[in-house]
Order: C-alpha cells, then sequence, then structure tokens
C-alpha cells in the first residue's frame, strides 16, 4: 500500500492564457459601447465647463467699453489688491505685535510682585528655622544636664543599695548576737536560780547581769523593729503546714460535664463544685465523701465563693442570677440579677463585707448578699475575666481579655493603677496572702509574677508544658505564699515555687487528668489542693 | 523548480487588462427629484478600486449634490443592498457578489451610489486613501519580511495606482519590479486570501451568524515558501475545514492486476455541492498547484485573491 498524492496540472499555460483572454473579451462583448459613452461623457462635461467659462468672461466683459482698457483696469485693480492686502497684513503684524507686547509687560509684573512675595516668605522661614535651631541646642543642653543629673543619682543609689546590703549584713550579725546573749543571759539566771545560797558572788554577778541587760536593751531599741518582725514572721508560718500535696488521694466524677467551679470555705472544711449542667455538690475535703446535692438548675454554674463569715455561699449561673444559699441549712436564700452579660468571675470582698463580681458586659458590680442589692458598680473598660481581693487588705486586682490588669480601691470610682504584663488575654489573677504579690495568667502560655507596690513586673515563667488551654482557667498560691498550683492543657499539674526574684518549677503531676485542666484552687490552710477537668473529674491531692 | 515556476509575462499582461462594465446609480430613496436619474456607464480594470471613481460620479452628478456640502468620504457603494468593501478590488467583488455558474448574464455591475448613512458597521470612514498602500505593505511583509521598499516609494505608488485606473500595464510593472519581483530564495512566505460570499469563523456561534449579514469576508492566512508543493484544494481544506475536506481513495491500477498494487489516494471533496472556487473570474480545478497559481494570477497588490462561493440556498 503505497499513498501517493496525486497531483496534476489541468490548466496548462496555453489554456489558462486562452481562457483570460476569453473572458477579457466576453466580459467586454455586449458593452462596447460604453468605451464611446465614457469619451462622449468627457466630451460633454469639457463643453459645459468652457460654456460656463465663456459666460463668466462675457457677463464681465460687457460691462467694459474695450479690451486694453479692462486689461489696465484689471492690472491696476490687481496691483491695488496686492497693496491693500500687504497694508492690512502690516497693520494686522502690528496689532498682534501691540497684543504681545502688553501680554509680556503684564506678565513681567506677575513675576515681579511673586519673587517680592516669595523673597518674603524666605526670610520669615529663614527666621523661623534659627529659632528651631536655637530651641532644639537648648533641649540638647537640657538632655546633657539631665543625664549628668542622672547618672549621679543613680550612683548615689548604687552606693546606698551597697550600704544596705551592709546594713542588712551587720543587722544578721547583730540579731545572731543578740540571740546569743538572750541564751547567755537565760542560762545566767538557772545559774544564778540553782545557787541562791551562794552570796558571796551575788552582786558581782548581779552587776555583770545589768550590764548585759543594758546592752540588749540598747541593741532591742536600736533593732527594736527587726526583732518584731521577726517574731511575727514564726508566728504567721505556724498557721499553715509546708508540706506540697503529691498524691491524688480522691478523685471523683461530675457527670462528664464540664466542672466550671470550685470553692474552699474560709476553715477548708468544704469544697463545694459547680458543673455545667447546673448541679452544685459539696465534699469532704478529707475523706472525699459527698456531704449535699443543692438543688439543680438547668442553666451551668459559672463561679462559686463563700463569704469570709461562711454564712453564705454565692453561685453565679450562664442566666446572669446570683444565688445565695445559707451555710447552717443548705438552703437558697436570695436571688439576684444585674449584669446584662456573663458573669465570669466572683470573689469576696472582706473589707466591703460585700460579693465582688466580674462580667463580660464589662462592670465589676458589688452586692451586699443579705439584702440582695448593688451597692457599687465600677466600670472595667474590657470584659473582666478574673478578679480577686486581698483577704486582709482593701486592694482588688482584676483582669481583663484585652490584656490589662486594673488594681481598686473602694473609696475612688476609677481604677487606681493599670499595667499590661501580656498581650494576650488574661485568664486569672491571684494575691498572695501578705498582698505582696500578683501572679497572673494569660493566653498567651506564661505566668508572671507582679510587685503590687510598684505595679511592675518581677518575673516570668515558661516551660514547654505549660499550655493555658481554657479562657476561664484559674491557677491559685498557696496560703504560705511560696508555692503555686497551675493546670495546662495536656493534664499535667504543675507547681511552681514563687522566689521573690524568679518563679521556679517545683513538680510536674502527671497521669492523673486526661484533658485540660481548668481549675486549681488552694485549701485555706494549706493541706491540700483540688483540680478540675473539662471532662467532669476533679481531684483531691493530698 | 524555480524555471517551473517563473512566471508568464503574457498571462500576467491578459490577466492585468481585464475590464468589467459597470453601472452606476445614485440611491433613489436619498434624492427627491422628478425626473429620471441619469445612469453612469464606465468600463473599469477588474484591479482597480471603486473608491477612484468617487470624484468622476461627483462630476457627473455636479447638478444634483452641488452645494450640499458632502465630503468625498461620504460616499459608499453597495450592491444588491449589502455595502461593498473599499479594500477589494472590483474583479474580486464582482466574482464574489455577481458571477453565478460562469455565466455573463449579469453584467454589466449594477451598483447603488450612496452619500448617506454610512455604515460603520461594516466599513471604516475616511480609509480610503491609504488602502492601496497598506495592502502593498503587507503582502511585502509576508513576502520579504519588511515593508520599506513601499514606504520608501510613497510617490511611485501614487503612480501606480494611477496606472491601475486606467489600465496601463506597462507604467504599472515599472514602479511593481522594484516592490513585487524577487526571487525564490528571498520568499519568506507567499500572500494569498479568501473571500468568501458569507460570514464564516470558525468558532462562530449561531446567534451571531443571525446577526451578521452576509458581507464579504475576507480571510489572510500565507502560505510558507517550502520544497513541498501544496495543491489549492489542499490549502483550502487546511483553512476552510467547514466547506473542504481530504478524502482517501484506493485505486486498484488496472493494468497491473496480477501484482495486486494498491495505491491510496487523497483527494479533496467540497462538503456542499456547487461550491465554486474562482480566482480572477476563472474556474480554478481544486488539484491546481497553489504557488503556480501566486505566480501567474496574482493581483495588483501581489495578493492570490481566491474567492469561494458558497450557494445561497444550502442549509447549515
Amino acid at each position: 500500500m503505497a499513498r501517493v498524492r496525486i497531483k496534476q496540472l489541468p490548466i496548462t499555460e496555453k489554456t489558462l492564457f486562452s481562457s483570460l483572454v476569453n473572458r477579457n473579451q466576453t466580459e467586454i462583448q455586449d458593452y462596447s459601447f460604453i468605451k464611446d459613452y465614457t469619451n462622449l461623457m468627457k466630451v460633454s462635461i469639457n463643453d459645459k465647463k468652457k460654456i460656463k467659462d465663456l459666460t463668466k468672461q462675457l457677463s464681465e466683459g460687457l460691462q467694459l467699453p474695450s479690451e486694453e482698457v479692462h486689461e489696465e483696469l484689471s492690472q491696476a485693480k490687481t496691483e491695488l489688491q496686492d497693496l491693500y492686502k500687504k497694508l492690512s497684513q502690516r497693520d494686522d503684524y502690528c496689532k498682534d505685535f501691540k497684543a504681545k507686547l502688553e501680554k509680556a509687560e503684564a506678565k513681567e509684573k506677575e513675576y515681579r510682585v511673586r519673587i517680592q512675595e516669595l523673597e518674603e516668605s524666605c526670610e520669615e522661614e529663614q527666621k523661623k528655622y534659627q529659632m528651631i535651631i536655637l530651641t532644639l541646642n537648648e533641649i540638647v543642653d537640657k538632655l546633657d544636664r539631665t543625664n549628668e543629673q542622672y547618672n549621679v543619682v543613680a550612683a548615689e543609689k548604687d552606693k546606698l543599695k551597697q550600704d544596705v546590703k551592709s546594713l542588712q549584713s551587720d543587722n544578721a550579725l547583730l540579731f545572731k548576737k543578740v540571740v546569743h546573749l538572750q541564751d547567755e543571759v537565760v542560762s545566767h539566771y538557772n545559774e544564778q536560780s540553782q545557787g541562791k545560797c551562794t552570796c558571796g558572788q551575788e552582786e558581782t554577778k548581779e552587776s555583770e547581769e545589768s550590764r548585759e541587760l543594758t546592752k540588749i536593751e540598747k541593741i532591742a531599741e536600736e533593732f527594736g523593729k527587726v526583732v518584731e518582725s521577726t517574731t511575727h514572721d514564726e508566728d504567721y508560718s505556724n498557721t499553715f503546714s509546708y508540706s506540697i500535696p503529691s498524691f491524688a488521694s480522691h478523685k471523683k466524677d461530675l457527670d462528664s460535664c464540664e466542672v466550671s467551679a470550685v470553692a474552699y470555705n474560709n476553715r477548708g472544711t468544704v469544697i463545694a463544685t459547680g458543673s455545667a449542667h447546673g448541679t452544685l455538690k459539696l465534699w469532704d475535703p478529707f475523706h472525699g465523701g459527698e456531704i449535699k446535692i443543692l438543688k439543680n438548675f438547668s442553666s451551668a454554674v459559672c463561679t462559686l465563693s463563700f463569704s469570709t463569715d461562711n454564712q453564705f455561699l454565692a453561685a453565679c449561673y450562664v442566666d446572669r442570677t446570683i444565688r445565695v444559699w445559707k451555710t447552717n441549712n443548705w438552703k437558697l436564700y436570695n436571688s439576684f440579677h444585674g449584669h446584662s452579660d456573663l458573669i465570669n468571675c466572683s470573689t469576696y470582698s472582706h473589707t466591703d463585707d460585700a460579693l465582688v463580681t466580674g462580667s463580660a458586659d464589662r462592670k465589676i458590680k458589688l452586692w451586699d448578699l443579705n439584702r440582695g442589692i448593688c451597692t457599687k458598680s465600677y466600670s472595667g473598660y474590657s470584659s473582666c475575666q478574673d478578679i480577686d481581693s486581698l483577704a486582709y487588705g482593701s486592694l482588688m486586682a482584676s483582669g481583663h481579655q484585652d490584656g490589662t490588669v486594673k488594681f481598686w480601691t473602694p473609696n475612688q470610682k476609677d481604677y487606681i493603677e493599670q499595667i499590661e504584663p501580656h498581650g494576650d488575654p488574661i485568664t486569672s489573677v491571684c494575691f498572695t496572702q501578705d498582698g505582696r504579690y500578683l501572679l497572673t495568667t494569660s493566653m498567651d502560655h506564661t505566668i508572671k509574677l507582679i510587685d503590687v507596690r510598684q505595679f511592675e513586673e518581677i518575673s516570668e515563667f515558661e516551660h514547654e508544658n505549660y499550655v493555658n488551654g481554657n479562657k476561664t482557667s484559674r491557677a491559685s498560691i498557696a496560703p504560705s505564699g511560696d508555692y503555686a498550683v497551675v493546670g495546662s492543657k495536656n493534664g499535667d499539674v504543675i507547681i511552681l515555687k514563687l522566689n521573690t526574684d524568679e518563679i521556679q518549677l517545683e513538680e510536674i503531676y502527671r497521669g492523673e487528668h486526661s484533658n485540660c485542666v481548668n481549675i486549681c484552687q488552694w485549701q485555706p490552710n494549706g493541706g491540700t489542693f483540688t483540680t478540675a477537668d473539662m471532662k467532669g473529674s476533679f481531684i483531691i491531692w493530698q | 523548480m524555480e524555471e517551473d515556476i517563473a512566471p508568464n509575462y503574457e498571462i500576467r499582461r491578459k490577466n492585468f487588462q481585464g475590464t468589467l462594465p459597470v453601472q452606476i446609480r445614485l440611491d433613489y430613496s436619498e434624492i427627491y427629484i422628478d425626473k429620471e436619474l441619469p445612469t453612469y456607464y464606465i468600463m473599469q480594470p477588474r484591479m482597480s478600486y471603486f473608491f477612484l471613481l468617487i470624484p468622476q460620479l461627483i462630476e457627473f452628478y455636479s447638478e444634483l449634490l452641488e452645494g450640499k456640502g458632502i465630503s468625498n468620504d461620504e460616499y459608499w457603494f453597495s450592491c444588491r443592498g449589502e455595502p461593498l468593501r473599499f479594500d477589494l478590488p472590483i474583479g474580486v467583488l464582482y466574482d464574489t457578489f455577481i458571477r453565478e455558474n460562469s455565466s455573463h448574464d449579469n453584467l454589466p455591475f449594477k451598483i447603488c451610489l450612496h452619500y448617506h448613512k454610512f455604515p460603520t458597521y461594516s466599513l471604516q470612514k475616511g480609509m480610503s486613501k491609504y488602502i492601496f498602500q497598506q495592502s502593498l505593505k503587507e503582502s511585502s511583509m509576508m513576502r520579504v519580511g519588511k515593508a520599506t521598499a513601499v514606504q520608501d516609494r510613497l510617490e511611485h505608488v501614487r503612480s501606480m495606482l494611477n496606472s491601475i485606473k486606467e489600465g496601463k500595464y506597462d507604467d504599472f510593472w515599472r514602479y511593481n519590479e522594484e516592490i513585487g519581483e524577487h526571487s525564490l530564495s528571498q520568499l519568506k512566505y507567499f500572500p494569498v486570501r479568501i473571500v468568501i460570499n458569507r460570514h464564516y469563523h470558525p468558532y462562530m456561534l449561531k446567534e451571531e451568524k443571525d446577526s451578521i449579514k452576509g458581507n464579504a469576508f475576507v480571510i489572510q492566512r500565507p502560505v510558507k515558501v517550502d520544497a513541498t508543493d501544496i495543491c489549492i484544494g489542499e490549502y483550502l481544506a487546511k483553512t476552510l475545514s467547514k466547506y473542504f475536506f481530504i478524502q482517501t481513495e484506493v485505486i486498484v491500477d488496472e493494468d497491473n492486476i496480477e501484482e495486486e498494487k494498491q495505491n491510496e489516494v487523497e483527494v479533496v471533496e467540497r462538503s456542499i455541492k456547487g461550491t465554486e472556487v474562482i480566482v480572477n473570474g476563472l474556474d480554478i480545478d481544486l488539484d491546481t498547484s497553489l504557488t503556480w497559481l501566486i505566480m501567474n494570477l496574482s493581483a495588483q497588490d501581489n495578493f492570490l485573491y481566491i474567492t469561494v462561493r458558497v450557494p445561497s440556498e444550502s442549509i447549515e
């Protein structure tokens, strides 16, 4: 099978030529008259033109006597016309030139005026510039002076710090001496009481004793405050136990729904828990037994708090009502509402003797639980996430969604100080018992310790295991003020050691919670703490 | 091969000398007059353009048109109710619109002159001066790859147009030798234009077809200069696949039946019966060599105009 493309040339050149000739002939054949016609048309059109010209010439020629005169006249006319034309052209040119000149002069005037204005403005600006340079120089001088002063002050500060350190060391030494001397005095008295019969040496001993006593009195006068404070510290530390809870003693389930609130009463004898189903339960923290189930409301519990005199338990619900229970017979005592949005947090203020609630409607309100009346209302400028008040003081701190921590006193209408330690929303704030420091947690997964007296951030804690999983997660500080407990998203419970300089990781308890730890709450006596997670299990640690 | 393709000068002369009788009349609807309008007859070369006639016609109808302030750009021609393109020569227009089945019954070429309502949807106003020069430039661009030969000789182009109008072959080719004559090694493409008597586009929708009336539609597709020589049928099958297609046929040689040799042969077929292929008023067989046609029958602007007449009764 061969594929062939046939290419014939059916028209040879001869046939093409003949067909072209044929075409030309046939197309013209019947219409040869058209050529004659066109020729005739040309002739006729030419004739018409000639006739027109002749008639024109005739009409002009009839008015004149003879051809010579006519020619002369026409020549003269043309010359005259040319002259007139030239004259008119010159006139036009002159006019144009004059107009141009006038325009140019006007422009010149404008430009001169402008130049003057510009010069004046230039001078003014130069003056201004000089003034600015002078003021700048003054400012620079001032800066130099202030810098020098600052350096001097800084040097003085360093000196003072060194003095303070040396004084502290002296103080410690002296205190040791005082204690030593006290021991000596005691032993001396004992010796004296043992040997009353030995009278000969009495006088000398008494004299020695009096000398020592005067010494002690002098030292005591000088450093009396120090001595007092140390004794106070000892008393303070005796009320709390220092051991950290280390194992999960009781593990409970709350209907497999989120434990949204946990609260201890002031003596630490009852734990109240509130769940997302709305059940309030009371537990024994030492044996883990269920004491009572309070009435079940359909809406979820937001927060719980006991009053400091242990008379009332206040519970805030998602439907924005606050319900108050009396603790002596566990009956519903009062119910009221005033917030227009979710109540995120609550605490009991000791000094005001009132319940403090913070809400997502950006308001912080104080409630008299006896009467069920809102006594005060502050504007928090942003949704309030957590609030805490000093146990024995008038200061309150609130953490907000815009990342600020605001401090309040009962006498002022507005906040007294505002700081912004975290960039992200703050989830919990917690005072230490002595009111010196404030612990804040935030959605940026860091924990910060704030000095309340200076309103400054002291230290920061960050760990790979600590992830803040919830906007309502709460941290808690032990009443001794040395430790804090926080919960992480992966179920870890983290114990932190709080020093004045830094926050250190003390312990991580794993494996008890399987999901995000929501709330940590330390017992007011310090023996135990509880943690609760999102899936309803809550654990008492001992 | 070059010897075969070299042009025949006699054929070229005869091709140039072809003339058509033309009958021109003013549009009745545009003039209010009691008398019968005079008709204008003229023999016009096939290579000439219609816009060259306008000054003569204004002179002829000077009684009617004088004092109306009509510029030369306002005039346009129509044939059977459709406006005629200015850029096509008269012979090509005649082939596409009037000529039917190689008969000469429809002669003279009857045309209507208008000066009202210029059809801007199909014609461009005021471009008639530049048409010849433009198409010369296009063709030389395709042939050699540059149009400087035309751009440098614009005065020559003007005199070429005059000689076309008056049918002077020698005057025309004196100038055209510099522009249009090239050896085969210099050439890159052969300029070819196909003119169809209806609107055609390979991707056109049906709704568009209805809206556009059948004006002469030009497809411009140059042919590459190669050693392979194609015939006109193959070229048409490539460009107008709607109307032409290639079919393979098996032919048995009757002389060598014993050897049983079979040959496959490609033949170009028309998809609609009665479609005519015309070049300069001649019916052309589809097997003719395209380069040979280009050499001998190219028009005054060095394009080869192939007119394809699809019969109007055919249903698409």
